[in-house]
């Protein structure tokens, strides 16, 4: 025993400094280490009290609603806020008056301006990009509108939360058949179109459809330039479908057509905005097809379904000199006999031989109707007394008999009628 | 390549040359202890002269083997909680039991080879060294008939018992590398057994190394039937690690599976001149030429000893390079399939040429300072007290 | 019927339809179905799964640059990012992904008129149910949650990187400011308090989506039973949660 007591001492401190480690380790082991698996409980807790950063567009629409209405209803709705103006917590947390304390304006501050290469993130063209997905050659595209300063910024004319200036609700958008471009498939526009191709495959083109409009449309001049989905946007959702806006906004026209300091001046036609409508008080500034409204000549025939009267209060009166030069707008609505259906050079059909006799009871109920021809007098141009005769022309007629005599109440009464009180 | 592209992540290289190293002194450390076992537990008497040289050996690489893993750690301050908070599903967890259950081994096989060593160190020294001596000894200076057949089973035991644990200790590198199925390059069931050849490669080749270099430096003579029966073995075991080195690739490339495509170009291209030329045709070929010549011509010893010990140089630095073709050339192949990335460890940095160097040279430092503790060779003629068996 | 049973009769009936009444509200009560998502158990009820649309993605970078802010990623590393696949008349591909599409993509690779197939993938961590993150983390600080989401805790990992070798998709990357592992958490510190993870927020092409597998109703269940998906490196036996529909064979 004695022989191996040098053993013995060795491996007792050897299974002494063991057990003092097996004891530090089950000190040093955190407590929530084990409870669910090989990891400490509490660092799932900790993961999930971190801050939140990239606010939720809903968030911004708390004080931003307007502006949140309008980026819901047009062609970006499902871009977020924070895609273009940053994580946004700093902002919500000062102006909430929320947790995040010692913030300054200036840190709260958010850039409500994304530079030129933030829209060309999403919107630079690639091959890799689905072909219905709108994507610009920033110099293809420049070219096409006559830009001419090539460091012109992508909001200049399209508003980031109203690109496109949508009229509809593009949730609300048609489902459309799908409709190509040739471009989506060939490199070039070919020459010939796909019917005249042997084996083509068979493509829905706008004019299976709409003939007539596409008809009208190829003998107005914006088809020299555009195609229908340069105005009527199409968004393709899957292989066989996709949605189309119908498009008119004067906004959208206004996007090529508005004089700006950057675009080419004369070349497309280009119109000061909004004094080209400016004074004139013929048309209702709160029409949104306000262009179509009288320039529908030059696009294409379309129902532009106007229920009410778009001439204000004294048109009559007042068209005399806008009918003379812009005949072609009156063309619009007056389609069939323009000028002759207000002024007519026969008489209508109503005014036979009865007429004179009929004609009382017609006039006192529909008294404009008789001013569309009769206009300068209305009844008096007959009638040479205020018609219907004033409540008290019992006791004034005196005087009008005496300037005009009795022929003119013979006109109408007959001698017998006067007899009556006389 | 058709196209070059690594994923976004895979820019920087993980695992730096700090894991390059780490297999590396692993690999002697386990590769020395067999060596010594060889001695002690199969019997091999012709190892006798080298069997304490190689124990202390594997002593001091082992106390440098975390060196290069805590240099490379993100948060080295948390290195216990690899034995705090092991998870036993990784490979890698039980590196601390296993390092600290191997070193508690070897030290324990060193103070029974070395107690009767100390002891007369401890009767014949004084002050200080005295004190250090009789802590070392445990007070206890007990030296008889009985104590010295109880030590030298013990010793057996534990040389026994520490074969498997070197095994394991640097196994888990090889199985951790094998296992990743993430790795291209890494991925095969026979990355531990590979490991484990390479390691004994490197153990004996350090030893015949230094060994030899020891000797000529103290203008002493080494026993060469040793030296020799070490050359042969290493001879063996070199061609086993290297025919398993080239089985796993030639297995690969003729499986043609999804992952040769890309490994091809990797072995044709990025690791062309490390891989092909350096580690197979100069740093294989070459020893296995010289190591043919002196196993089994007979000419003069002192000539065979020249090219034995240049072998032995040689296929160090195949080991290393060996070590550094997996673990880098590893990483350089992007997941994707499809391209490589770049890997400099730089001169200067935290983990770069420099750093490495000091790394792989400490330990024989180390050993030198052991040398004076635990002499390993008796380069002095000790007055002995008592008679030792050691000579 | 004698009085006195009677009355006692009439008492019993009123007394039991007061007892019914009671009771009723216990019964019929709506039991508050307030989910605790600090209790594990609770947070088992839901099976996160994510799903990639990579027919509508437009690689315009959204997702990184929103996931880059929300949790601080470390420059030259990627929670996400997106690849861009392009195909030419010959069948030669080219897969590229600049700084991880932070800044979207600048040009085609190949010329215009040569492309003949091109899409993007984006790629996140794919939250798998049988990860081999979680299984090689030697001390425990890589894990998955009671609902299935693969987190790391910053606070026990040493950064020794096996992880990062481990994971076949290169989701994770050792932050090197911090010390530790670091990759897509599912944005959990946003799901649990009824957000999107910060890239399905900044989507604008609904190509990311996310929702609870455990539900039947869920969204993300809807479009599975839809679409067709793939997953990326099925046969390395990982189970990842993150679908792909449109999934290319080039992808890797």
């Amino acid at each position: 025993m004695k022989d191996k007591k040098h053993i013995i001492i060795l491996f007792s401190i050897v299974l002494g400094l063991l057990i003092i480690g097996f004891a530090v380790r089950l000190f040093l082991q955190p407590s929530s280490y084990g409870k669910f698996g090989n990891y400490r409980w509490d660092a799932n807790k900790e993961i999930q009290m971190k801050p939140v950063l990239n606010q939720n567009s809903h968030t911004c629409a708390e004080c931003h609603n307007d502006i949140y209405q309008l980026h819901e209803k047009d062609a970006h709705y499902n871009v977020p806020c924070v895609d273009c103006h940053g994580a946004g917590n700093v902002h919500v947390a000062y102006y909430k008056g929320d947790s995040l304390k010692g913030i300054t304006k200036e840190q709260a501050f958010l850039e409500k301006e994304y530079k030129l290469e933030g829209c060309l993130y999403c919107h630079r063209k690639l091959k890799a990009r689905p072909s219905d997905f709108p994507q610009i050659n920033q110099e293809e595209h420049y070219k096409f509108l006559r830009v001419t300063d090539s460091k012109t910024k992508c909001i200049e004319c399209h508003s980031p939360h109203e690109p496109v200036f949508l009229l509809t609700d593009v949730k609300k958008s048609r489902i459309h058949p799908v409709v190509y471009r040739c471009t989506e498939c060939h490199d070039k526009k070919p020459e010939k179109g796909p019917k005249e191709v042997e084996n083509h495959p068979t493509i829905f083109e706008c004019k299976d459809c709409h003939s007539k409009v596409v008809e009208d449309f190829n003998s107005k001049p914006h088809s020299k330039y555009m195609d229908c989905r340069t105005c009527h946007l199409y968004h393709k959702e899957n292989e066989t479908t996709g949605r189309i806006y119908k498009n008119g906004n004067a906004k959208f026209c206004l996007l090529c057509h508005e004089k700006k300091s950057f675009k080419d001046e004369k070349y497309p036609p280009k119109i000061e905005w909004p004094s080209h409508i400016g004074n004139s008080k013929i048309i209702a500034k709160s029409d949104e097809k306000i262009c179509l409204n009288c320039h529908m000549d030059k696009v294409h025939q379309m129902d532009l379904k106007v229920k009410e009267n778009p001439h204000e209060v004294n048109w009559i009166k007042n068209h005399k000199t806008f009918a003379a030069e812009n005949k072609a707008v009156c063309q619009r609505c007056h389609t069939v006999n323009n000028c002759s259906s207000c002024h007519m050079k026969t008489k209508p059909a109503s005014h036979k031989d009865e007429w004179r006799k009929q004609h009382p009871k017609f006039a006192a109920n529909n008294k404009s109707s008789c001013q569309t021809c009769h206009m300068k007098d209305g009844c008096s141009s007959c009638h040479k007394v205020e018609m219907p005769h004033p409540k008290d022309f019992g006791d004034t007629h005196k005087d009008v008999v005496a300037i005009k005599g009795k022929t003119l109440c013979f006109n109408c009464h007959k001698q017998e009628f006067c007899d009556e009180c006389h | 390549m058709e196209t070059d592209f690594v994923f976004p992540n895979e820019l920087h290289v993980t695992w730096t040359v700090m894991i390059v190293l780490y297999p590396y002194i692993t690999g002697m450390v386990a590769g020395a202890f067999i060596v010594s076992s060889f001695y002690h537990v199969f019997g091999m008497e012709k190892l006798k002269p080298i069997a304490r040289f190689a124990l202390v050996s594997s002593l001091a690489f082992l106390c440098f083997a975390t060196v290069p893993l805590l240099n490379h750690l993100g948060s080295p301050q948390r290195a216990f909680n690899i034995m705090i908070t092991p998870n036993f599903n990784s490979a890698m967890s039980g590196f601390g039991f296993v390092y600290m259950f191997y070193m508690v081994i070897v030290v324990l096989e060193i103070w029974f080879s070395y107690r009767e060593d100390m002891i007369n160190k401890y009767l014949q020294s004084h002050g200080i060294a005295r004190l250090i001596y009789k802590v070392l000894i445990l007070g206890n200076t007990n030296v008889n008939e009985k104590t010295r057949n109880f030590d030298k089973k013990l010793v057996i035991f534990l040389a026994g018992f520490g074969i498997p644990v070197a095994c394991i200790l640097h196994g888990y590198v090889g199985f951790l590398f094998g296992s990743i199925k993430a790795n291209l390059w890494w991925s095969t069931p026979l990355m531990f057994i590979i490991f484990i050849f390479s390691a004994i490669v490197s153990g004996l080749a350090v030893l015949i190394f230094l060994y030899q270099l020891i000797h000529w430096v103290r203008k002493k003579e080494i026993n060469q039937e040793c030296y020799h029966l070490m050359a042969k073995w290493l001879w063996g075991f070199m061609i086993i690690a290297v025919i398993l080195e080239m089985m796993e690739v030639l297995s690969i490339a003729y499986e043609r599976t999804e992952r040769w495509a890309v490994l091809e170009h990797l072995i044709s291209g990025k690791l062309k001149f490390s891989y092909i030329y350096m580690q197979i045709l100069v740093f294989s070929i070459g020893p296995f030429i010289l190591l043919t010549i002196t196993s089994i011509f007979k000419f003069n010893y002192k000539l065979k000893n020249i090219l034995i010990w240049i072998s032995s140089v040689m296929l160090l630095i195949q080991v290393l390079l060996m070590r550094w073709n997996v673990v880098i050339g590893g990483q350089l192949v992007s997941k994707s399939m499809r391209g490589f990335t770049e890997y400099f460890p730089g001169y200067f940095d935290k983990e770069g040429l420099i750093v490495s160097f000091v790394i792989v040279i400490i330990p024989f430092i180390l050993l030198r300072l052991f040398d004076s503790i635990f002499p390993f060779f008796h380069k002095k003629k000790i007055k002995r007290i008592l008679f030792s068996e050691y000579e | 019927m004698d009085k006195i049973e009677r009355r006692q009769f009439i008492k019993l009936g009123l007394v039991s339809a007061a007892g019914v009444i009671c009771g009723s509200f216990f019964a019929f009560a709506d039991s508050d179905e307030k989910i605790d998502f600090t209790s594990g158990d609770d947070l088992k009820k839901f099976t996160w799964g994510f799903i990639v649309d990579t027919t509508r993605c437009i690689g315009c970078g959204a997702c990184v640059r929103a996931c880059k802010i929300e949790n601080h990623v470390p420059d030259t590393f990627f929670r996400t990012w997106v690849e861009r696949y392009e195909f030419d008349k010959h069948e030669k591909i080219r897969v590229d992904s600049p700084n991880g599409a932070i800044e979207s993509f600048k040009e085609n690779n190949f010329d215009e008129s040569e492309i003949v197939k091109a899409f993007f993938v984006p790629k996140l961590c794919n939250h798998c149910l049988n990860s081999a993150c979680t299984q090689v983390c030697p001390v425990g600080a890589s894990y998955e949650s009671p609902d299935n989401v693969v987190l790391i805790d910053q606070e026990r990992c040493v950064g020794c990187g096996y992880c990062v070798q481990a994971c076949p998709y290169s989701c994770r990357y050792i932050d090197h400011n911090k010390g530790v592992a670091d990759k897509c958490t599912l944005c959990y510190h946003r799901i649990h308090k009824g957000e999107a993870p910060a890239c399905v927020n900044a989507c604008p092409r609904n190509a990311r989506m996310f929702g609870n597998l455990q539900d039947p109703n869920s969204k993300i269940r809807k479009i599975m039973q839809q679409r067709r998906y793939g997953v990326l490196k099925p046969d390395l036996g990982t189970n990842p949660k993150c679908y792909y529909i449109g999934l290319d064979k080039e992808v890797k």
